[in-house]
């Protein structure tokens, strides 16, 4: 049991490790929350909003990545036809900056 | 509200609404209990299994991320944790840059209870409290459910309509099956106010096994009714015959005691004979006509004045020419007291006319109206009034028994209607209006 319990508990710290290393420029929603209350960023619920109006669908995943000084949301939506649209939009202002159809 | 059928009605509104009210309840309740169950038997679900993540770590780590499969991940899904030990919160990757207000639980070990999430969504949340690591912490697991309580709302809309559709269609039902069942009733009452106006008529015995006795009752009273009326007018009739012949040779004595001389004697046993034969007439006329109003057949003048003029025509061997004229529908008067009127006013017409008898008739259901003209000598204005009284005439020179306008004003006011006496302007004669209403008493 002991020992079981230590497997699981290395197999999540590397889970976790590898999380944090994939995301040297990508932010825990914790900072996420953070830049949110400093009124840093647009509240999520903005985005999305913003984000249906250029492409309906079905949100997959969102990360904030820091560039350049800036924030930028890349959002993954799944269209009604089942293709995938990756769109990136700047954190701040909520501008489309870049839009495209991953096969 | 003294109305059967508005009873009726009522009583059945009242019911369906009430049902109407427990299911609209129902409807309420059952839904969405069932929705939580199923909704909180997951959440607990989730509950355990986070805090079955935590027994594993060494202490509380800062985020679970990935955690219970991608929906606890994917930013503001609708599924959402929070753990709080003291000041250590722990949101959900979903959370995102929002935060939930759950409760801490102190005292008792799990709630639920329903949250405003972010973007509008409505949550149902589990919390439960838990020792980890020697610490108290409280799991928070909330799901949304805006979308299955808008669908329980749209369901409950649908069966509301479906239900007052349902509602309606039974009222209507039920007015249509009281209005069948309860015709007969109509059937009697019209039935009734035909046996007034001197129509008998049988009524259809079937009906409603409640209604059946009072037809059939009703039935009865009519026969009976016709069967007593009958057999009075028979008794009476029977009672003038029997004395007409003692009266003639009452008659025959009075004349036979005038030969010997006894002529006041006999002057005044004429008189009280032409009393006592003034009052079997008027009884035995009264006796007909109490009749009006009750079985026997209707009065078309269309049907019997012309027969009845050709037959004055003839009694006046032909000398006087009767101009007839009828509009309008037959309505109901009893024909033995119209031939009556109109025999007595044509008799006394044709008997004074010089050669024209004009006579008009106006009839419809709200009653009679005529007019009865010659070119006669008519009579002087003061006389007018005296007409009517039985017994008196005011010629002598012509035959008559002085009864016949009597007669007449008797039958109109058995009728509540008007008689009216004048001078006619086209034929220089005497002019009668007759005026016969049929209202709710005329006919009594």
């Amino acid at each position: 049991m002991k020992r079981f319990n230590l497997i699981a508990t290395t197999l999540l710290t590397g889970l976790l490790a590898a999380g944090t290393t994939f995301a040297s420029d990508r932010l825990d929603h914790n900072e996420i929350y953070k830049l949110r209350q400093s009124g840093e960023i647009m509240s999520m619920e903005k985005v999305l909003e913003h984000a249906r109006t250029i492409q309906p669908g079905q949100l997959i995943e969102a990360e904030l990545e820091r560039e350049k000084g800036g924030y930028v949301y890349e959002l993954k939506i799944i269209d009604a036809e089942g293709r995938m649209h990756k769109l990136e939009l700047d954190a701040r202002s909520g501008e489309a900056l870049k839009r495209k159809i991953e096969d | 509200m003294n109305s059967l059928r508005l009873r009726l009605h009522l009583l059945v509104v009242a019911g369906l609404a009430l049902l109407l009210l427990v299911q609209m309840l129902g409807l309420r309740l059952i839904p969405q209990t069932l929705i939580e169950n199923y909704v909180l038997t997951r959440l607990q679900h989730d509950s355990d299994t986070l805090y079955a993540r935590l027994l594993l770590t060494p202490e509380l780590p800062a985020q679970i991320y990935p955690t219970l499969g991608t929906v606890y991940d994917t930013p503001l899904s609708g599924h959402y944790f929070r753990i709080t030990a003291g000041d250590h919160v722990i949101r959900s990757r979903s959370l995102w840059d929002e935060d939930l207000v759950t409760p801490t639980l102190t005292q008792s070990f799990s709630s639920v209870s329903h949250l405003a999430g972010p973007a509008g969504q409505q949550l149902l949340s589990y919390s439960h409290r838990y020792e980890v690591h020697g610490e108290t912490l409280t799991i928070s697991v909330a799901e949304d459910v805006t979308v299955m309580e808008e669908t329980v709302r749209g369901l409950e809309r649908q069966l509301f309509a479906l239900s007052l559709l349902a509602l309606l269609l039974v009222l209507v039902l039920q007015v249509w099956i009281l209005r069948r069942a309860l015709r007969p009733l109509d059937d009697a009452v019209e039935s009734c106010v035909l046996l007034e106006s001197g129509q008998a008529r049988e009524l259809k015995e079937q009906g409603p096994s409640e209604l059946q006795p009072l037809l059939q009752t009703i039935n009865r009273l009519s026969r009976h009714h016709g069967l007593r009326l009958a057999r009075s007018r028979r008794a009476l009739g029977n009672v003038s015959h029997a004395l007409k012949t003692p009266l003639a040779v009452l008659q025959q004595q009075a004349d036979e005691m005038d030969r010997r001389g006894e002529k006041s004697e006999a002057d005044a046993m004429r008189l009280q004979l032409a009393t006592m034969g003034q009052t079997i007439s008027r009884e035995l006329h009264r006796a007909r006509m109490a009749g009006s109003g009750t079985p026997g057949a209707r009065f078309d003048a269309q049907l019997e004045l012309p027969a009845l003029c050709e037959a004055l025509r003839k009694l006046h061997h032909r000398r006087v020419e009767i101009e007839l004229t009828i509009t309008g529908e037959p309505c109901a008067l009893d024909a033995d007291d119209m031939l009556e009127l109109f025999g007595n006013l044509l008799d006394n017409a044709c008997k004074w006319a010089g050669r024209r008898v004009r006579v008009s008739v106006q009839q419809n259901t709200d009653g009679l109206r005529a007019q009865i003209e010659d070119d006669g000598p008519g009579v002087e204005q003061e006389n007018l009034g005296n007409l009517t009284q039985s017994g008196l005439r005011l010629d002598e020179s012509r035959p008559g028994h002085g009864l016949g306008l009597g007669i007449v004003q008797d039958i109109v006011e058995q009728y509540q209607g008007t008689l009216k006496f004048s001078r006619s302007t086209e034929l220089d004669g005497l002019r009668v209006d007759v005026i016969l209403p049929i209202g709710k008493n005329g006919a009594g």
